[in-house]
C-alpha cells in the first residue's frame, strides 16, 4: 500500500524539522571557544565519517564482499593511490570509475 | 567575496559526484509515486540526499509516518558531528546567518570546507563555507529535479552511482597525511564493514567511535614515546 499525500508531505516537514534541529542545536551549543580536548576529538570525526561512507558502499555484503572478484574494491584502491599522489578531486574521481569499467570490460568479455 | 567564490571553486569537482547522486534520488521518489511537488519539497526542506533516498523507498512500502522519520533522524545524526565542528568557526555570525549555515550542512560541504579551516590560511571561514555549501545546494536541487522529470534511469552497465563512493574516497585523501587519521580511517572501515548489519545506522555511529577512539589512542602514544 503506497502513502497517501497528506502522510508523505508530513514525514516531509517532520523529517525537515528534525533534521533542521540535528544541524542546528550542536552548532549553537559549540559556537564558543572549544577547549583543546574537545577540538583535537573533533578534528578525528571527518576521516571517520567518510571511511565509513566509503566502506559502506564498497562492502554491500559485509565481510563477503572482502573478495578479490570485488572490483569495485580494487578500483577504489587505484582511485586512492592516485589520489594521495595527484591530490586532485577529479583526477581521482575518474581514476576510479574508468578502473572499474576496464575490469568489468575485461573480465565480462 | 573572494572566499566565497574559493568555496565555489573548491566544491565544483565534488559535483561530479553529486550528479549521480541527485538522479538516483529523482528517479527513486518518482517510481515511489511521491507527485513532483512534494519530491522537490523533500529535496528543499530535508535536503539530505541519503535520507530522501530512504524515505522514498519507506514511502513506497507504506511505513508509518513515525518509523519514517525516525529512519531520517539516525540516517541524519552524523550531522550533529559536523554542526559541533564547524560551529566554532562561525561563531560570530548573527543567529540568521548561523541557522542559514545549518541548514546547508551537507557530507560535501563539511569535508570540504574543514580541510580548509584546519590548513589555517586567512580565508575567512564563513564565506568559504557559504560558498561552497551553496553551490552544492544549487547542484543537489537541480539534478535531483532532472531526475524527478526526466525520470529516465541511469544506464545500469555504467555503474554510475559508483562515483559517489569515490566521491567521499576522494574528500577523504587530504586527511591520510597524518598517522593517527590513517589510524582511524582504517578502524572505522573496519568495523563498518563488520557491522553494518545492525539495525538503525548503528554499525556507522560504533565505526565511527572506534575510530576516533583508536585514532586519539595512537596520537598520544607516539607523543609520549618519542
Amino acid at each position: 500500500m503506497e502513502t497517501d499525500a497528506a502522510a508523505v508531505w508530513l514525514m516531509i516537514v517532520l523529517g525537515g524539522v528534525v533534521t533542521f534541529l540535528i544541524r542546528f542545536v550542536p552548532l549553537q551549543l559549540m559556537g564558543r571557544n572549544l577547549n583543546d580536548r574537545t577540538r583535537e576529538i573533533m578534528s578525528f570525526v571527518p576521516p571517520a565519517v567518510l571511511s565509513a561512507l566509503v566502506a559502506n558502499s564498497l562492502f554491500d555484503h559485509g565481510i563477503r564482499s572482502l573478495s578479490p572478484h570485488n572490483q569495485k574494491l580494487w578500483a577504489a584502491l587505484a582511485a586512492l593511490l592516485v589520489g594521495l599522489r595527484f591530490k586532485n578531486v577529479i583526477v581521482t574521481i575518474v581514476t576510479g570509475m574508468v578502473c572499474l569499467w576496464l575490469l568489468n570490460f575485461l573480465l565480462t568479455a | 567575496m573572494n572566499d566565497f567564490r574559493k568555496g565555489v571553486k573548491d566544491m565544483l569537482p565534488i559535483i561530479t559526484g553529486v550528479v549521480p547522486f541527485g538522479l538516483i534520488y529523482g528517479v527513486t521518489a518518482a517510481n515511489a509515486g511521491i507527485s513532483p511537488p512534494a519530491a522537490l519539497g523533500m529535496s528543499s526542506i530535508l535536503f539530505a540526499g541519503a535520507a530522501q533516498v530512504a524515505l522514498a523507498e519507506l514511502i513506497t512500502d507504506g511505513t508509518p509516518v513515525w518509523v519514517a522519520v525516525a529512519t531520517v533522524v539516525l540516517i541524519n545524526l552524523r550531522m550533529a558531528m559536523y554542526s559541533a565542528s564547524i560551529g566554532p568557526h562561525i561563531r560570530h555570525r548573527n543567529l540568521l546567518l548561523r541557522m542559514l549555515a545549518a541548514y546547508l550542512i551537507t557530507d560535501q560541504a563539511y569535508a570540504v570546507s574543514i580541510v580548509e579551516f584546519s590548513r589555517e590560511t586567512e580565508v575567512n571561514p564563513f564565506r568559504y563555507y557559504l560558498g561552497a555549501a551553496v553551490t552544492l545546494w544549487i547542484a543537489w536541487q537541480t539534478f535531483s529535479a532532472v531526475g524527478i522529470f526526466v525520470g529516465a534511469t541511469l544506464p545500469k552497465n555504467l555503474s554510475l552511482e559508483f562515483i559517489i563512493p569515490l566521491m567521499f574516497l576522494a574528500l577523504a585523501v587530504p586527511f591520510l597525511r597524518q598517522k593517527a587519521f590513517i589510524v582511524t580511517a582504517v578502524v572505522t572501515a573496519a568495523v563498518m564493514v563488520v557491522a553494518r548489519g545492525i539495525p538503525g545506522n548503528g554499525g556507522f555511529f560504533l565505526a565511527v567511535f572506534a575510530g576516533v577512539f583508536c585514532g586519539i589512542a595512537v596520537k598520544r602514544r607516539f607523543l609520549l614515546g618519542d
